[in-house]
């Protein structure tokens, strides 16, 4: 009941530190500022602060009242204490801190670990509504044969409990890495999104007081799409007048998804003779450089680093699912793709200088 | 200190440590920790994991310096074993070398042992042993013995690599 309520908030916590127009505008903190910085101070410092003490407080109650104990004896003998910010922090948003007196390890691992694993719900939600809201298919999954497979790594000799996926859930799990693959390729990379990342990021530049996100979380917080959108339309800049009018450079040549090591250096290559003459104004490139799952392949027995366990449904015997994952052993190689944007009128110029580039 | 100049310290690190044993990536992790403990920043953060300190940003370093084919990774079931093929090495620190000399040859469960509790040691200030003990099997569960996390007090201490 208190691990639920706790996992409860932190999924609904995790990510209010947002920026508007989420992770887009992230250059645009103040010195290394990040969100979970705001979120940080969000849940301390703000009315929320206020509802989740409240909600700790009545629920501490509620389980010293069902199981007939005093509070005391709760917090004293079983180490559950009322739910406070600084607790949802200490576990979500901080390395774990097993020495510290109410960090119960390794449970609240666990906790964490459904809020940023290769398995958590904050991916499983936001690739299904993504994919609803843009209209495709590729993020789309088996979310209740995932959610079914489900179980629990236990080993409490050495106190470890991770997420982990009963051996006939591994293709629901092979389905959900692989639609966040084709999301990441497809839509999150589509080359008009990204374009218009960088235009918002110079749109925002000129409606923001310095050109930045304020510091102090409630004049953070007067931030929301809305304000900007409205910021957008009195503002005079040219950025926030392209943005609004969906004004885009146009791609003109693209690398495939995975670059191979040559296409890379010919890129660069291009890259650099481009940004030698004077085409700087004209010429945008774009490079994406991302791993298609953090799971690294034949991870020993006791070595830390990013897996899910298979637990086989006759032997209980643990694997790790990229043994038994050809496809996700197949999807080992980063992401990465290289893009050259210029405007619709400088298009021959730019694409003859590239192919001559090319030839020399 | 730059990129450059980091990987470089890191490469002549684990070439040292091949003078001691056959290094997996777990021993590398847990031998940085011990190094940037005693000192020598190095630039990575540790946090706490299963299988003791590990640093993500490590790991990613050492995948980079394989995809630039300054190190070689060989995957078995066993461990990630690494050697350096780069010559492009450096001198290391006294600090480095003192580390490497006391624990290069432990095993990687060693090592894990004696980083949790090093771990456990920067967590508790002024904490006595039977403190540490009690706090490296709040972490560990009941995976090593007391004798063994007294040994690995023993060790840390007589290393002589960390103030206390």
């Amino acid at each position: 009941m208190w691990y639920r309520q706790i996992l409860r908030l932190i999924a609904l916590l995790h990510d209010v530190g947002h920026a508007p127009f989420s992770h887009a505008s992230e250059d645009l903190f103040i010195d290394g500022r990040k969100h979970e910085d705001y979120t940080k101070d969000i849940i301390e410092k703000t009315v929320i602060s206020g509802y989740i003490n409240e909600i700790g407080l009545k629920l501490h109650q509620e389980i010293a009242e069902n199981f007939n104990i005093s509070r005391e004896d709760l917090e004293t003998k079983y180490n559950i204490r009322p739910i406070t910010p600084q607790l949802l922090w200490a576990i979500y948003g901080e390395d774990p801190d097993p020495m510290m007196n109410d960090y119960i390890w390794p449970d609240f691992v666990l906790l964490k670990s459904f809020m940023d694993g290769e398995l958590d719900c904050d991916k499983m939600d936001y690739l299904l509504r993504d994919s609803y809201y843009c209209g495709v298919s590729y993020g789309k999954y088996d979310l209740d044969r995932l959610i079914s497979s489900l179980t629990v790594y236990k080993n409490s000799e050495s106190k470890i409990l991770q997420l982990a996926i009963k051996s006939g859930g591994v293709q629901a799990f092979e389905e959900f890495v692989l639609a966040r693959y084709f999301m990441f390729i497809q839509v999150y990379f589509h080359k008009t999104r990204r374009y218009f990342d960088r235009l918002l990021i110079k749109a925002l530049r000129e409606i923001l007081p310095g050109g930045k996100y304020p510091e102090n979380v409630l004049e953070y917080l007067k931030w929301d799409d809305v304000q900007i959108i409205d910021m957008m339309r009195k503002c005079e800049g040219t950025y926030s007048k392209e943005y609004l009018n969906r004004k885009s450079m146009i791609c003109i040549r693209e690398t495939a998804a995975h670059a191979k090591k040559s296409d890379i250096t010919s890129w660069c290559s291009i890259c650099n003779r481009i940004n030698m003459d004077d085409n700087k104004e004209v010429v945008l490139f774009d490079e994406i450089d991302k791993k298609a799952h953090k799971l690294i392949p034949h991870l020993p027995e006791n070595e830390s680093g990013v897996d899910v366990k298979v637990i086989d449904r006759y032997t209980g015997e643990v694997r790790s699912v990229m043994e038994d994952s050809r496809i996700l052993q197949g999807i080992v190689d980063k992401i990465w793709i290289g893009r050259v944007y210029t405007e619709e009128c400088n298009k021959e110029e730019v694409t003859k200088k590239i192919k001559y580039i090319e030839l020399n | 200190m730059d990129n450059k100049q980091n990987d470089r310290e890191l490469l002549s690190i684990i070439q040292k440590i091949q003078s001691k044993c056959k290094p997996c990536k777990k021993t590398v992790q847990k031998m940085v920790y011990l190094i940037e403990e005693a000192g020598e920043d190095l630039g990575y953060k540790y946090g706490i994991h299963f299988y003791g300190p590990y640093c993500p940003d490590l790991d990613y370093s050492i995948q980079k310096l394989y995809n630039y084919g300054d190190l070689d990774v060989d995957i078995t079931p066993y461990g990630h074993y690494i050697s350096v093929v780069s010559q492009d090495t450096v001198e290391l620190s006294d600090v480095v070398n003192k580390v490497i000399d006391n624990f290069g040859s432990k095993s990687a469960s060693d090592l894990e042992l004696i980083t949790t509790t090093l771990y456990v040691q920067r967590k508790l200030e002024s904490a006595t042993d039977s403190d540490v003990v009690e706090g490296v099997k709040k972490i560990k569960g009941s995976k090593y013995s007391d004798d063994q996390i007294g040994q690995a007090i023993l060790n840390l201490k007589r290393s002589g690599c960390f103030a206390n």
